[in-house]
């Protein structure tokens, strides 16, 4: 199986114009994968309208096989087993991604876990996760995913009527009612504790505190709040470079959330930032200079890159890689997923420079590309970034010093 | 039995009782308790007193003979009667486990189908795994939640999902899934050890899954897996740590359990209120070992007879926060398990492990034989050795212990010098004391069985068949701790309603006679322990015993009083000296000084019984009458008021009341 779209139709940009010796010289050195996204359904049932799949620059969805194919699903646990052991790994992470993941039915659902956890296990530990938009949470595809002890994320943009404005049904209409549904029944399952949270798409247009407390309302341990896909090319939605209105909006979902006393629920953006100001790691590949450690494979069995680079052009994320013919070592060499395994080096020169660059790190690697430069600028967000990173800054300077933030 | 005497003795008509055999109707809870007291009865089977007790397996019946029978009532026991007892304790466990699995709501149903995948995978395991010690006292917490709110609550369903997911552990069910409740900061599962990762402080939702019998904590989705043995610790797991000793082929294995939620020490299911320790430290954890193993090889080198009692029925050890002096416990349901203060020493542990073994035992006995009429579990029982009413029940396990308890302080008084010696002389003093006060009270009182009776005169024949008297000094030293004591409780504990003492006193002012009709019934609070007076007198008698220059430097110098024994007044030296008179003249100083010194009182009264004068049967026995009614007095301007002509006047009425019985009247009330 070849991928369609070819890298070399394209002129090449940076980082894709590295060699091997590039890469030595900028001080890489092969990393293992850890992670794999697994595109186990090429389709969704929902249609929403910024999803970088379907609605944004790439088209490849549509050469996709529309689920993954056992055949496949066997020879890409292989491949995973076959780099875990060469790099003695004792677990990896395996994300049932999409499309929507849960279109497959029960069965094929059960036989696909049954596969990858049959292949791998027990010389690898498998910690499998998935990521839905809930709606198709039904009872017989919970005990499987309890069966397999699959943790869930949930995709809900915030309350009713902001989620309703861009994740609709194929007919249209507003999805929240199906979600919440979804919800419902997995909280009230016994497979309630592998919830891990929300994913939310940010929508700069709404409240934040109403869009916290309508999460907030189902008590998830995280929320993962995403700025929106784009880049300088393809500039975000409602998005002025000169303004920082995404800024402003994460501020003041800061400001409520950091004011909360009561346990609530993680917002790993904002802890990321904390603990980077503070001297930490961060916990996503958003902030600061994480090292990328996953790779996507397609129902087709190709190797991609990051699902979001779709974002940027069609066919961005292609590697003309395939779980039959290549091992994962291979896709570890590509200089797209090497760049971000080293740190400072692979940041533009502005970045470079810049006083927050060991908080910010360049921001989320999708959000640099521009046409013809490719991904070696600053994050499109990088006012938006700015305007958060200093005032958690200040937010932290003024309790060190014993004041409030009244 | 027939049909019409089983309707009979539990109180209802042979309809009603048809009723209930054929379903079309339920039991109430007061014809429940009848029925559990009948079957306890049930098991004493034979009428030449043997006993069988069927197994819950189907194995037939464990019997002891009338011998074995006897010998267990009188405090021994072989290995015939432990097991007859482990199968009873399991017997009784399993009727009331099935009786909560019957009750459980809806959202426990997952743990009561994995408990059941576990005991048809592996029954001899799941029955070990089920008689962990807290689970009997987890299930009296599911009994007593029945009983108050008609339900199972949150926290006891918590723990039965836990359960499974411990016993399915233990039966090697290789796949499950568990979800575990919520808030909890540690997962706790019983028998086996804990989880902790630090993210359970913020966890939303638990659970547990395992696969092919790897088993992985997941907190909110996030995976912590396990060590594939749960004896093994691992990078979240801690096992509960172990003891385990051998010497002369006697083998001693204990865990001990410092996480469990139900090893709590409460009056429910201990012998008292006592904070427990949380998760010990390794080094203090490697010092319990370390006592436990010394004094496993003092037990078994000494009394070996106890050693392997305690190696047949001991499995579990609660340590419990360090007071100043040593607590120890045995649970009601938990056969088992003791609970106790870090130890004092190699024979204090020792002797901890053999008394709380015995009271172990004498608890399993309950529900062996009925000893006693159990339906009055009120504690209003005032032994010697405590200000605390106790029930019934924990006054004859003392008494049931004491025999042994007594053993072993003679043994440490044999081989004891110096003052050691004098302490264990004064234990076996005090442990005699006991089973003398109380042999013939715990016959006298009405509530002992046939079986109670037995096992009473089976005590009280060891007791004199092993000699076990203490020497003349200390008996009397015990008498006078015991009477001091129970002075200052008296002062401080012991109220009278207004009119009594207004009745008293318009008889005292009007030159009249004392009312020997009075009806004095006071109320006794009973959550107050004396804390003055005769702890200090006893630490001085205890200098005046064995070191007798340090005390006579008191008495050449009373300034010096102050500064070494802060607290202690020259009276109480003169006391303890035995210079009553002189001590009677200073405690009436100090309260001419403030009418309501109750710790000159206390002196007073104790005084005037240790020096046997025509005031101790008054004073001495209801000190608190005659301090209130003088207070009284001396509030409403009457100075001239003596207490000991006060005292005297009293006599009357004082004199014809009984205080001998151990019955605390608060309940008269």
């Amino acid at each position: 199986v070849k991928t369609n779209v070819s890298l070399r139709s394209r002129r090449l940009e940076w980082p894709a114009n590295l060699s091997s010796d590039d890469l030595i010289d900028l001080g890489w050195a092969p990393k293992p994968i850890t992670q794999f996204i697994l595109k186990v359904h090429s389709r969704c049932n929902l249609a929403c309208d910024y999803c970088y799949i379907y609605e944004m620059g790439d088209s490849t969805w549509q050469s996709q096989p529309i689920a993954m194919s056992e055949d496949v699903t066997r020879q890409a646990a292989l491949r995973i087993r076959e780099h875990a052991k060469r790099y003695e790994l004792d677990q990896v992470s395996i994300v049932l991604h999409g499309g929507e993941p849960l279109m497959l039915n029960a069965a094929r659902l059960r036989s696909l876990l049954d596969i990858l956890v049959g292949e791998l296990e027990p010389d690898v530990s498998v910690d499998l996760a998935m990521q839905t938009n809930g709606t198709l949470l039904t009872s017989d595809r919970l005990d499987i995913l309890l069966r397999h002890a699959v943790s869930i994320g949930i995709s809900l943009d915030g309350d009713e009527t902001t989620h309703d404005l861009h994740r609709k049904t194929r007919t249209g209409e507003g999805s929240y009612s199906q979600v919440v549904q979804g919800i419902e029944r997995l909280l009230d399952s016994e497979a309630g504790f592998l919830f891990t949270g929300f994913l939310v798409a940010i929508n700069n247009a709404s409240n934040p505190s109403v869009v916290y407390e309508s999460l907030a309302a189902f008590d998830p341990p995280a929320m993962d709040f995403l700025l929106p896909h784009g880049n300088w090319t393809a500039l975000p939605p409602n998005h002025d470079p000169n303004k920082t209105l995404y800024g402003d909006w994460l501020v003041q979902l800061f400001d409520y959330w950091y004011d909360i006393s009561a346990l609530k629920p993680r917002i790993r953006f904002f802890e990321s930032i904390m603990n980077k100001i503070n001297g930490g790691e961060s916990l996503t590949e958003t902030i600061g200079l994480s090292e990328s450690k996953l790779v996507v494979i397609e129902t087709n069995g190709n190797y991609e890159l990051v699902d979001v680079m779709k974002s940027a052009y069609s066919g961005a994320a292609a590697t003309e890689l395939n779980v039959f013919d290549d091992p994962l070592d291979s896709v570890a060499e590509l200089p797209t997923v090497a760049v971000r395994q080293i740190g400072a080096a692979g940041l533009s020169a502005q970045c470079a420079s810049c006083s927050l660059m060991d908080v910010c790190g360049g921001g989320y690697f999708p959000h640099r590309y521009k046409a013809g430069y490719g991904f070696q600028l600053p994050s499109v967000y990088c006012n938006d970034l700015q305007r958060i990173i200093e005032h958690i800054q200040s937010r932290i300077d003024l309790e060190r010093n014993g004041g409030s933030s009244d | 039995m027939t049909q019409e005497a089983l309707a009979r003795r539990i109180g209802v008509s042979e309809v009603s009782l048809n009723a209930w055999v054929n379903g079309r109707a339920a039991p109430r809870k007061k014809a429940l308790a009848v029925i559990d007291a009948l079957y306890d009865e049930s098991l004493l089977i034979s009428n030449d007193g043997a006993l069988a007790v069927e197994r819950f397996d189907g194995k037939g019946l464990a019997r002891l003979d009338s011998d074995q029978l006897d010998q267990l009532l009188r405090g021994g026991s072989d290995s015939k009667s432990i097991e007859l007892i482990k199968i009873s304790q399991q017997r009784e466990l399993l009727t009331r486990l099935q009786r909560v699995i019957d009750l459980c709501p809806p959202n426990a149903q997952s743990a009561v189908e994995l408990l059941e995948v576990a005991k048809n995978q592996s029954p001899d395991k799941w029955l070990n795994a089920i008689s962990y010690p807290h689970v009997a006292v987890w299930l009296s917490a599911c009994q007593a939640s029945l009983q108050l709110n008609g339900c199972i609550e949150y926290d006891e369903i918590a723990y039965l999902r836990a359960l499974a997911v411990s016993v399915a552990w233990q039966c090697e069910v290789t796949d499950f899934n568990q979800r575990l409740n919520d808030g909890l900061r540690k997962v706790v599962l019983p028998g086996l050890g804990y989880c902790a990762p630090g993210v359970l402080a913020e966890a939303r939702r638990v659970g547990v899954v395992s696969r092919r019998g790897r088993l992985t904590l997941v907190i909110d989705g996030k995976k912590f897996p396990l060590p594939e043995h749960w004896d093994d610790a691992g990078e979240y797991w801690t096992p509960l740590r172990s003891i385990n000793v051998t010497h002369s082929n006697l083998t001693l294995d204990l865990k001990i359990d410092d996480v469990d939620p139900y090893g709590a020490t409460n009056t429910s299911y201990g012998a008292f209120s006592a904070a427990r320790r949380y998760q010990l430290p390794e080094s203090e954890a490697d010092k319990w070992k370390d006592t436990i193993a010394q004094a496993w090889l003092y037990l078994v080198d000494n009394h070996f007879e106890f050693a392997r009692e305690i190696s047949e029925s001991l499995s579990l050890l609660v340590p419990i926060y360090d007071t100043e002096i040593q607590h120890s416990c045995s649970y009601r349901d938990g056969f088992g398990a003791i609970v106790t203060t870090p130890d004092w020493g190699i024979a204090a542990t020792a002797q901890v492990l053999v008394e709380e073994v015995q009271s172990m035992k004498l608890k399993a006995l309950h529900h062996l034989v009925p000893l006693h009429d159990v339906t009055d579990p009120t504690p209003r029982y005032l032994p010697l050795w405590t200000s605390i009413p106790q029930s019934f029940e924990m006054v004859i396990e003392y008494f049931y212990a004491s025999a042994a308890a007594a053993e072993l302080w003679k043994a440490r008084y044999e081989s004891s010098f110096g003052e050691d010696k004098f302490d264990a002389d004064l234990k076996l003093a005090w442990r005699n004391a006991w089973a003398e006060g109380l042999a013939d009270q715990l016959i006298d009182c009405g509530h002992l069985t046939p079986a109670g009776k037995r096992m009473t005169a089976a005590v009280v024949q060891r007791a004199s068949s092993l000699a076990l008297q203490a020497t003349p000094k200390a008996r009397n030293f015990s008498r006078r701790r015991f009477i001091d004591r129970r002075i200052c409780l008296r002062v401080q504990n012991v109220d009278y309603p207004e009119d009594v003492i207004e009745r008293l006193k318009r008889a005292w002012l009007g030159g009249l006679p004392c009312p020997a009709s009075v009806a004095l019934q006071y109320s006794f609070r009973a959550d107050v322990e004396p804390t003055f007076g005769w702890k200090r007198r006893d630490q001085l008698a205890r200098i005046r015993t064995a070191h007798p220059k340090q005390f006579s430097i008191l008495l050449e110098d009373p300034a010096s009083i102050a500064s070494l024994w802060p607290g202690v007044t020259l009276a109480d030296v003169h006391q303890v000296n035995g210079s009553y008179d002189k001590a009677i003249e200073l405690y009436l100083d100090a309260i001419e000084e403030k009418p309501d010194n109750c710790e000159a009182w206390a002196g007073l009264a104790n005084a005037c019984a240790q020096a046997g004068n025509r005031y101790s049967n008054s004073l001495g026995r209801f000190p608190e009458v005659v301090l209130r009614l003088y207070v009284e007095l001396k509030q409403d301007g009457n100075i001239d008021v003596q207490p000991l002509e006060l005292a005297e006047w009293l006599s009357p009425l004082l004199l014809q009341l009984d205080d001998s019985s151990m019955k605390v009247e608060a309940d008269q009330r």
